[in-house]
């Protein structure tokens, strides 16, 4: 009974000191504002993000289209809304399988440290060698531009940052005396891991899981722009922008490129500003 | 000033800006150091000896302070500076930091770079004062290692930090500080980081070079024992403030405030015999923050009245030096003075 | 410093070895018969099937799985990679070809982040909490917030197509290879691909000046009387490249990553976009012999700063004790 007030004041403050940062409260309100808009896309926009109209095709901003339209008469306004929801979903998804992964390793490799630990190690770096995009690029090329591919790879190149938070966390905690006084009472490693270690780590991994989550969204960006990523028919706020690299479309239909454009820069900002706040929180506490 | 007064602080007051309070670490400290003389300036952590130290050298931190009150220095040529009245970074500081007035740490396990040989952050030092070139600085400094009984110090001049010991990092520590030969070595709890027995080398070092060079010392230190080894005269303060001060005969053998005696029969004595226990004072030290109307010692002290709680006591100074800040020896003030 | 020296290419080849097993595995999903792409397509269609069965006899190619990948790996070392599926070319010679024009980009690039990030994060932590401390901080949160491709999009949009300042992609004018004449294609793509890299080491050196700064040596050194720049550059900022230097390190490959979508909208004519078209072809030993060559190259660049970092920290020089 006692641990438990004593966590819920320890959050309470945690909350507190949050708060009081206000970069990370309007990285907040961004956020959610942007999350709120894709979620309640079907109120806020009459059009199918999916209806091609030739007779509309690239109409400048109007009180019909509230963005104009894109080069096969698609309302801009619907389709960033509802790219929005596929956006975000596989920046968050991506971010927190890979977490997943990072955890478990970090665990495995904090914990029985030894040959597990250098094992670990080695794969990691190795897997750090190849860049993200490339592998993409690979995995398109022989299995075709999907998206739960893209969250596959994301995931599996992603695990390494979190494993070694994770890692390192757990080697310092293990010195302690309480794990001692675990394995003295007779509790299985597991137990001690998932119990008593984890719970501890909780906080760098968070911060890890949000600041990932808008660098998943940059990289799904970039991919789906150049070709590799979601394929067209289904709106990101990076495919959308795939229709601007022709020369005359930057040129004289500006709205495509910029408003997909703001939305991403505005959603990674208030990440950030949000992921840079926990962790501020998350520093000093521990 | 007088002719043997190489350093003269008045009323000094130093303070922190932390957040939106205002922390009152110095108030109002004055004292002398005598040419060739070591000054010990003993108390408890956090009573604002090592900011007075600071001060001096204008080595504070970003937000903090010089609020009031003066440092003067006198340099072997009779000119007086003052030092407080110089802009932190200005040149005429910093010609005097090394030069002049040169500072030890107390941990020399983080006061020197990790990057550089000892050998090049000792001869920072020399070919910032002075014009000589980097042969002439390595024979200069190699001599000094040696005479500061460090080993193979041809060797050892190119070797980095991590390759010394603790014992070994002071003595560099202390050759970078000597080896433009200071008029004043001020030594910030020197051996507190140290083991006993390398204590006592350090402490010896100085001592030796104090008599080779002349230098004037200033030790901070809480330790009551190595004030009574080493110091000439000492100041006892508390809460920022000297509670006594005077010659190491006045301090030990008639202490006058209740603080001096407190910390004198905490001291550990060969033979004390084992029915006597050691003193001790009671309460602990307040926040630094905190403001008081009277006496900052008068809820630890036991021989307080109600004047001690009210209003701030007076510094008296007796005939012979002996300067103490306690109601207790207040009385007749205006006549004291004579 | 030799034996760290050594000790860390020693430590290299296993890992160049590991890359080559890699790509070999996947290799073995292209489908098709490997022939196709390991002897150059005017040779196969001279061969009639008996040939063409000794020539794979030749190739190791009934062998089984260790014997193929040796056999690979010794003419890989030979300088035989292969040849394209869709266009018949030598993979070497694509590479040879479009390698010094990604090259070039990707060493602008970086050597521009270092400067930049480097510079400002030194000047954001001497004055903190100053005017410029504050702008440079929004522009080090926009900087890695904003998509590089979008920069380039802006950069070509404004400084191309409405101030015609820049050329709005290429490489260069035919005939004019001269650096001098294919400066200005090269204005846009660098400098787009080095800001995300400038944003982040920007925040890191902050980061890592403010530690250094508070740290007890920087006391001694001022208490040399040094003046507040000696103090900053000589013991400050030296010490605190040291963990920056691992985070460049950490980031070569999203820079190299970067390079393909800058190449893309800037139609730049380098490996980048050399993988994409082979992508769209399903040109897969150029893309797998490419990724490899990335991958080694980056390998070999952390290799070059690991070395800068052991210049910069004795201990990490001598090993500490």
């Amino acid at each position: 009974m006692r641990q438990k007030t004593h966590r819920s004041s320890l959050a309470r403050r945690n909350l507190q000191k949050l708060f009081s940062n206000r970069l990370a409260i309007l990285g907040g309100v961004i956020v959610l504002a942007l999350v709120l808009l894709s979620i309640f896309a079907p109120l806020l926009t009459p059009y199918d993000p999916a209806f091609i109209d030739p007779t509309q095709r690239l109409q400048p901003p109007s009180a019909e289209h509230l963005l104009g339209t894109d080069n096969a008469g698609r309302d801009l306004w619907a389709r960033i809304l509802y790219g929005g929801r596929l956006s975000i979903t596989i920046g968050l998804v991506s971010s927190l399988s890979a977490a997943a992964l990072g955890v478990i390793a970090g665990c495995i490799s904090g914990y029985f440290g030894g040959k597990v630990d250098a094992v670990l190690l080695y794969i990691s770096e190795i897997f750090s060698t190849f860049p993200q995009t490339i592998l993409i690029l690979i995995i398109v090329g022989f299995a075709g531009r999907s998206t739960l591919n893209m969250v596959l790879i994301f995931s599996i190149t992603g695990w390494m940052g979190t494993h070694r938070i994770v890692r390192s966390r757990i080697i310092s905690l293990r010195e302690e005396a309480f794990v001692e006084s675990c394995v003295a009472c007779g509790i299985g490693s597991s137990s001690i891991m998932f119990r008593h270690l984890l719970p501890n780590t909780v906080g760098p991994v968070v911060v890890s899981i949000t600041l990932s989550t808008a660098g998943y969204v940059l990289s799904e960006s970039g991919l789906s722009f150049i070709g590799l990523g979601v394929p067209p028919e289904v709106p990101t706020w990076g495919n959308i922008i795939n229709a601007a690299k022709s020369l005359d479309i930057m040129q004289n239909h500006p709205a495509l490129w910029l408003a997909p454009g703001v939305a991403i820069a505005l959603f990674v900002l208030g990440v950030n500003f949000l992921g840079d706040g926990l962790r501020d929180v998350f520093d000093t506490t521990q | 000033m007088q002719q043997d007064i190489v350093l003269q602080v008045e009323n000094l007051k130093t303070q922190f800006k932390v957040g939106r309070k205002l922390v009152r670490a110095v108030n109002g400290v004055s004292f002398q150091l005598r040419k060739g003389t070591t000054l010990g300036i003993v108390g408890e952590s956090g009573c604002g000896k090592s900011v007075t130290a600071h001060s001096i050298m204008q080595l504070l931190p970003k937000n903090g302070f010089i609020a009031e009150g003066t440092v003067r220095y006198t340099g072997p040529d009779g000119q007086e500076r003052v030092l407080s009245g110089y802009k932190r970074s200005s040149k005429q500081m910093r010609a005097v930091r090394g030069k002049d007035i040169a500072m030890i740490f107390q941990d020399p396990m983080s006061s020197l770079d990790p990057v550089y040989s000892i050998g090049s952050q000792i001869a920072e030092n020399l070919r910032q004062h002075e014009k000589i070139s980097e042969k002439e600085a390595r024979t200069r400094i190699i001599k000094m290692l040696s005479d500061l009984d460090i080993p193979i110090p041809e060797k050892r001049y190119d070797e980095y930090p991590y390759q010394f010991s603790g014992g070994m990092k002071q003595r560099v520590m202390i050759a970078m500080a000597m080896i433009c030969n200071p008029n004043i070595l001020i030594a910030d709890e020197p051996t507190t980081a140290l083991d006993v027995t390398i204590q006592a080398q350090i402490l010896a070092l100085m001592k030796r070079l104090q008599e080779e060079y002349g230098t004037s010392i200033i030790l901070i230190t809480h330790n009551m024992g190595i004030v009574a080894e080493s110091c000439d005269d000492v100041a006892v303060m508390y809460m920022g403030h000297i509670v006594e001060y005077g010659s190491i005969d006045q301090i030990f053998s008639s202490p006058m405030h209740p603080y001096t005696q407190g910390l004198l029969k905490a001291v550990p004595v060969l033979g004390i015999g084992k029915d006597n226990k050691l003193g001790s004072i009671r309460g602990s030290t307040p926040d630094a923050s905190e403001v008081f109307a009277g006496c900052e010692f008068e809820p630890r002290c036991d021989h307080c009245c109600e004047k001690c709680r009210t209003a701030p006591p007076p510094d008296r100074e007796l005939p012979d030096g002996h300067r103490v800040r306690c109601w207790l020896y207040a009385g007749g003030e205006d006549d004291a003075a004579k | 410093m030799g034996k760290y020296f050594l000790k860390r290419i020693l430590e290299l080849i296993p890992k160049l070895l590991i890359i080559t097993i890699v790509i070999f595995v996947g290799m073995q999903f292209i489908p098709g018969d490997p022939v196709t792409y390991l002897i150059p397509p005017d040779t196969i269609s001279k061969l009639d099937p008996a040939q063409l069965e000794a020539m794979r006899e030749k190739l190791g190619l009934n062998e089984n799985v260790v014997v193929r990948y040796f056999t690979w790996l010794g003419n890989l070392l030979h300088g035989e990679f292969g040849y394209s599926l869709v266009s018949g070319a030598s993979i070497k010679s694509m590479i040879v070809q479009r390698l010094p024009a990604s090259f070039e980009v990707a060493i602008i690039a970086l050597l521009i982040s270092a400067a930049c990030g480097l510079t400002f994060g030194f000047i954001s932590a001497t004055k903190q909490n100053s005017l410029i401390d504050y702008f440079n901080t929004i522009l080090g949160m926009i900087g890695i917030s904003v998509p590089e491709f979008f920069f380039g999009l802006l950069g070509i949009s404004i400084f191309s197509l409405k101030l015609g300042w820049l050329p709005s992609g290429g490489r260069m004018m035919p005939g004019k290879e001269a650096l001098s004449d294919r400066a200005e294609f090269l204005v846009l793509p660098c400098l787009c691909l080095a800001i995300g890299l400038i944003a982040t080491l920007m925040r890191y050196t902050r980061g890592s000046m403010l530690d250094v700064l508070h740290k007890d040596y920087i006391k001694t050194a001022r208490s040399k009387g040094l003046s507040e720049a000696n103090v900053h550059i000589k013991h400050g900022l030296r010490n605190a490249l040291i963990p920056i230097v691992v985070i460049l390190v950490n980031r070569l490959p999203m820079l190299l990553g970067g390079a393909v979508v800058i190449e893309s909208v800037f139609n730049y004519p380098g490996m980048g976009t050399m993988l994409l078209n082979a992508i769209s072809g399903s040109d897969m030993p150029v893309v797998m012999i490419t990724t490899m060559m990335i991958a080694m190259a980056i390998l070999l660049a952390s290799l070059l700063i690991d070395l800068i970092s052991a210049l910069l920290d004795p201990r990490i020089r001598f090993g500490k004790e």
